[in-house]
């Protein structure tokens, strides 16, 4: 076991900060809004970070506490977030895409032209103090809480808000303002996961928090299932493991077999792995069962 | 003071005059009907009556409150609510569901209570359930609450339709065709859910190409074509005029069944607004 | 004062020729973007499809182009027609494999995580057949045309790109405004029920569209891995980033919209790495981004209605 975990320990942390990326890109879909935003709010993020525990260090000094640095990253991409979504949100979904996308890019401008605070093309080191269980905590935190968001009042104006925000909004909702809520939530999500990736990766530069990542982090929550919490959990988790898993067999066309599985599994689950109208299929025919049973 | 009043109302696309110059009212406690042919712009009327539009002119005041100010999300205070021509569900969520979301306005928790678990948010939930629970029993459709909506049947989805919206607590319903795509029998149904709302001090106001559904249920009448109106009155005096019997439903009585289905084609347009106009 | 007079004015012609030289290295450049944004922007337009294997499309245009080069000897004008056929069939493929499967229920979200999987494929692919390379079309693929005086120099890889962006264009635009297969192109963007209606196959159309648009995008990489002498798999996702800000500039409902966006966001770069700063280069395309975001969100000429937005 002790073993498994050295080789695949750091596949995992990985697969579980991926999983909060995920949960971020989630947010945006569940208020019925297609947005990479929150990369750029963890890039923002995680400089901020960075470049306080840097200051410490150069100055001989002892790091900040793990938790003040999750705490700035929050902070950081939720105010980023939520100053951007007065003009992103007023877009139409095509255009609030693209912008978004153009919002990861101009990140990393901005990050290579302030080289005096992030080392431009350089870079800057960052002093990992997280753990594995660290992470999971959070995951599990953070999880907790898109269960109790879910029944919550702001739950059911997201579904509303997505299926139908026109009806949303002649039932009192007020769609613009649950779309700046979940725009802003996500932010404050993808300022912690950056925090957190910079802490992994221990060193930061313009493109650890880019496109790419950005365009996973929605692939996994697509695939896992944009419809409940768990499913950008456990699509992080396959998109990071499944390539890891093929390694052995096939080498470097693993991301040929991991690409080729992607368009697989949205041609034939469109609404993902997990997908909840399933389970309440399940559960009332269970139920029906059961009266049956009781009834005869 | 009437329960709605809207004067000059006009609503333009581009070029396009959907609405043009249309005031009618609503008096508290009635069944009104906005009656007219396919197109005629009622749709957009309704839209516009329950905040989703704006209109290009025109007043519309809700129990005597102006509401050219008011956002959309807003007209909900107003006691204003609707139904839709194609019902627009929630995809994916159960019916107790569907009315639990139009509770919002009645909710107090905000979006900070959604985060950690907590027992005010708890208990709402629960209160929230029951409340819906009764909506549900008004509609009959209670044994339905843990299906998923977009299976149900019509008919039984315009019964949900119908209870998402008086979760709101509506002082007037506005109900887009509601009889769209149903049988003698469910109309009937639909008509008779409609009278008992209206005994417990619903005001309602009925869009429709339906005319008889309209005579049976209504208490007022506007007849529109082309975004203007032709007349309004009771369904007696409405459908018994001359002015309308010539020009809208046609001379002879026989004509008449030929008349109503092309209205409901919605192919008919051969009324000369200059008649009435003079 | 004659000779200091001449001096001066020796600069100011020094200044201007560099000036000239500047703009025609930003036209060359957004020519590229241009055309790029344009296909990229057709198949978003119409079928909601964001496509961010586009660039990898691209760069597929270049890799075949250099392969009929290097092991056939085909010379330039024959090379551009692979890259052509090989950009639309690689089109066409992934519409049959990665997008056809999901229209009944189109939409924009479901496309973009099949696009990310097949860009993932793609890159692999592209990587492998250059061996994580960078390599270069032979010098003597292409020698004319060549604009040499004494102060402006311009290779033929870029006076090709100010050829055939400009006609790319003016093509694109009159075969969509003006011929059936256009209107058709345009129908099925505006509904699928319409073009049912009319009785034209969706099938040929979007296979028509989907050719046109990869096909350039094939065209795009080849002429600029010649004019940027780069052929690798970086040069076509640094396409796919400028012509999303092209299309932002641009707009994506109109190819003139977002030809022009490209070409902005061309000469802005190569001018404002002259003149301002070279680090600078890319603060000033996209402060010019994030201006049109602010004040201009629907691109420049608007966004003309083409698909539904879902």
């Amino acid at each position: 076991m002790s073993q498994f975990w050295d080789i695949y320990g750091i596949t995992f942390e990985f697969a579980f900060v991926l999983g909060l990326f995920a949960l971020s890109a989630f947010l945006g879909l569940w208020s019925g809004v297609l947005s990479l935003a929150p990369i750029a709010y963890a890039s923002g993020a995680a400089y901020v970070s960075a470049r306080l525990a840097y200051d410490k260090v150069m100055m001989g000094e002892a790091n900040y506490p793990l938790v003040f640095h999750l705490f700035v990253g929050m902070v950081v991409g939720g105010f980023l977030a939520w100053i951007t979504s007065f003009v992103l949100l007023r877009l139409g979904s095509h255009y609030l895409a693209l912008a978004t996308i153009a919002l990861v890019l101009i990140a990393r401008v901005i990050a290579l032209n302030l080289d005096e605070y992030t080392g431009g093309t350089v870079g800057i080191p960052v002093p990992r103090q997280i753990t594995t269980w660290h992470i999971l905590l959070i995951l599990g935190v953070v999880s907790v809480m898109f269960g109790v968001l879910r029944k919550s009042r702001f739950g059911y104006s997201l579904d509303a808000v997505r299926e139908q925000p026109e009806v949303a909004s002649s039932l009192g909702i007020n769609v613009q303002r649950v779309r700046r809520y979940a725009f802003t939530f996500a932010g404050v999500l993808g300022g912690l996961a950056g925090v957190l990736q910079a802490q992994l990766v221990q060193y930061l530069v313009p493109e650890t928090l880019y496109v790419e990542l950005a365009f996973i982090s929605i692939a996994s929550a697509v695939l896992g299932g944009a419809y409940i919490w768990v499913g950008p959990i456990v699509g992080a988790l396959l998109y990071t493991a499944i390539p890891e898993f093929l390694e052995p067999f096939l080498g470097s066309s693993k991301n040929v077999v991991n690409g080729i599985l992607l368009v697989i599994i949205m041609v034939f689950l469109q609404r993902g792995l997990i997908d909840p109208r399933q389970f309440r299929a399940w559960s009332l025919k269970r139920k029906s069962r059961q009266t049956k049973e009781v009834a005869s | 003071m009437s329960q709605l009043d809207v004067v000059s109302l006009t609503r333009q696309f581009g070029g396009l005059t959907a609405v043009k110059d249309l005031s009618f009212s609503v008096s508290p406690g009635a069944i009104a009907g906005l009656v007219g042919p396919n197109g005629a712009g009622k749709t957009t009327v309704i839209n516009m009556v329950s905040g989703i539009d704006k209109p290009t002119s025109g007043t519309i005041s809700i129990a005597g409150q102006d509401t050219s100010t008011i956002k959309g999300h807003e007209f909900v205070r107003l006691g204003i609510a609707r139904t839709y021509q194609n019902m627009k569900m929630f995809h994916g969520l159960s019916v107790i569901d569907h009315v639990i979301v139009g509770l919002d306005s009645r909710r107090k928790t905000t979006f900070f209570h959604a985060l950690v678990p907590n027992p005010i948010e708890r208990k709402e939930r629960a209160a929230m359930r029951d409340k819906a629970m009764e909506f549900l029993k008004v509609m009959s459709i209670d044994h339905l609450a843990e299906s998923e909506a977009t299976t149900l049947p019509y008919g039984l989805q315009r019964r949900l339709e119908i209870a998402r919206a008086l979760a709101t607590e509506p002082k007037l319903l506005l109900l887009d065709e509601p009889t769209a795509g149903m049988n003698q029998q469910e109309s009937s149904e639909v008509a008779e859910v409609l009278r008992g709302l209206n005994q417990k001090g619903l005001t309602l106001l009925v869009v429709e190409h339906n005319i008889k559904f309209v005579r049976d249920l209504c208490q007022e009448v506007t007849v529109i074509n082309f975004g203007e109106k032709l007349l309004s009155g009771t369904p007696q005096e409405v459908f018994n005029s001359q002015l309308v019997r010539e020009a809208y439903l046609g001379k002879q009585r026989d004509e008449r069944l030929a008349t109503f289905q092309s209205l409901r084609a919605g192919t008919h347009r051969n009324i000369n607004m200059g008649e009435f106009a003079s | 004062m004659g000779p200091l007079l001449t001096s001066q004015k020796k600069r100011n012609e020094n200044l201007l020729n560099l000036f000239i030289q500047q703009v025609l290295n930003g036209l060359a450049v957004g020519s590229a973007y241009g055309m790029f944004a344009m296909s990229f922007g057709l198949i978003f337009a119409t079928m909601g499809i964001l496509n961010v294997a586009h660039g990898t499309i691209a760069t597929f245009g270049a890799i075949a182009a250099l392969t009929v080069v290097e092991n056939w000897g085909f010379s330039f004008f024959p090379a551009l027609l692979i890259a052509i056929l090989t950009g639309a069939a690689i089109g066409i493929v992934t519409d049959r494999l990665a997008f056809q499967p999901l229209r009944a229920r189109a939409n924009t979200l479901g496309y973009l995580i099949t696009s990310i999987g097949v860009w993932i494929v793609l890159i692999a692919l592209g990587e492998t057949a250059l061996d994580h390379q960078i390599k270069t079309f032979p010098p003597d693929l292409l020698s004319w045309p060549r604009l040499v005086t004494t102060n402006i120099y311009l290779a033929p890889g870029q006076i090709w790109l100010m050829i055939i962006g400009p006609i790319s264009v003016v093509a694109l635009y009159l075969v969509l405004t003006r011929t059936p297969i256009g209107t058709m192109i345009r129908a099925v963007g505006f509904s699928d029920v319409w073009s049912r209606i009319s009785g034209v196959s969706s099938t040929v159309v979007i296979l028509s569209t989907v050719g046109i648009s990869a096909g350039l995008a094939g065209i795009v990489g080849y002429l600029s891995s010649i004019a940027f002498d780069n052929v690798s798999v970086p040069l076509g996702e640094g396409l796919l980033l400028k012509g999303f800000a092209a299309v932002v500039v641009g707009g994506f409902g109109d190819v003139r919209g977002a030809f022009l966006g490209g070409i902005i966001i061309g000469v802005t770069e190569v001018l404002g790495a002259q003149y301002v700063s070279g680090d600078f280069r890319d603060v000033i395309t996209f402060g010019l981004l994030i201006l049109f975001l602010l004040f201009r969100p629907e691109g420049i000429f608007g966004e003309i209605k083409f698909g539904a937005a879902r």
